[in-house]
């Protein structure tokens, strides 16, 4: 077990430096990571929170499902890569419930790849953005909404009170 | 279980007649193309998430969620399925244009 912890401390290690370098390299690690087996992902993860912390561990899920990402367009453009841009999902992480984080962007890197197959990487990136505008308008003007619906609310409480 | 409700905007009648046409295969990329297509205007993912969860909360959807895939970085859809309620409620909407529409415009059209 001691070996399958250093090799994946260094495969963490890896992908966190592909990402933060925004290199344009296939990330044999994040294969590594897929051809693993569910269990051991789970298990791997378990053993960064017992040796990290909660929130290392979440770091960790963060950065893999990253690399996913680079994994799926990689998977869908031959040897060339690209993957979405890194600030636009990184806004929808923050900005998403968690709940509902995983499909929206699972559908965003599924259109991302086919933008991206049809047109280039630029066009792909502006598209990507786009979308992610999309959802920073939808979330100010759900949060407009509520705020409204309290001072109006407010207004009529002290209508009744006064 | 929340009563259905029985008004549905403009959108939220497109959403859910796109949803029809996608049978089993209704997720968020499918659902937006097919809006795409038939409107021939664009739809975010964001708004399209928005009237989902409207329509889920009205109780005229419901959704389930699928197996991860690579294609889409490890992550799951969510598919969803036009409820009985909602097929009802999209035949009224549809008889009552009818009904408008039949009416002799006032002052004719235009």
């Amino acid at each position: 077990m001691k070996g399958k912890d250093k090799q994946f401390e260094e495969f963490l290690l890896q992908v966190r430096m592909n990402i933060e370098a925004d290199r344009p390299g296939f990330p044999s690690e994040v294969k590594q990571w897929f051809d693993l087996t569910e269990a051991d992902r789970e298990e791997i993860l378990h053993r960064i929170k017992d040796k990290y912390g909660e929130t290392q561990a979440n770091g960790a899920r963060f950065v893999f499902s990253l690399g996913g990402q680079i994994y799926s367009v990689s998977l869908k453009n031959g040897k060339e890569i690209a993957r979405p841009p890194f600030n636009g999902e990184y806004l929808l992480y923050f900005l998403l419930p968690r709940e509902e984080r995983d499909f929206q962007i699972g559908d965003l890197i599924e259109d991302y790849g086919r933008v991206l197959e049809r047109f280039s990487k630029r066009r792909a990136d502006f598209w990507y953005y786009k979308q992610v505008f999309g959802f920073v308008f939808s979330s100010l003007r759900r949060m407009l909404v509520r705020i409204g619906a309290f001072v109006w609310l407010g207004r009529i409480l002290r209508q009744l009170i006064s | 279980m929340k009563k259905p409700s029985n008004y549905i905007g403009e959108f939220e009648e497109l959403v859910l007649l796109a949803i029809l046409s996608q049978g089993d295969n209704a997720y968020g990329v499918t659902i937006r193309q097919a809006l795409e297509e038939a409107t021939a205007r664009s739809v975010t993912i964001g708004s399209l998430y928005t009237t989902l969860s409207r329509l889920e909360e009205k109780g005229l959807v419901q959704s389930w969620v699928g197996e991860p895939t690579a294609e889409r970085g490890g992550r799951a859809k969510k598919h969803y399925r036009v409820k009985g309620s909602a097929q009802s409620l999209l035949k009224e909407v549809r008889a009552a244009r009818q009904r408008l529409l039949s009416l002799e415009p006032v002052g004719g059209i235009g």
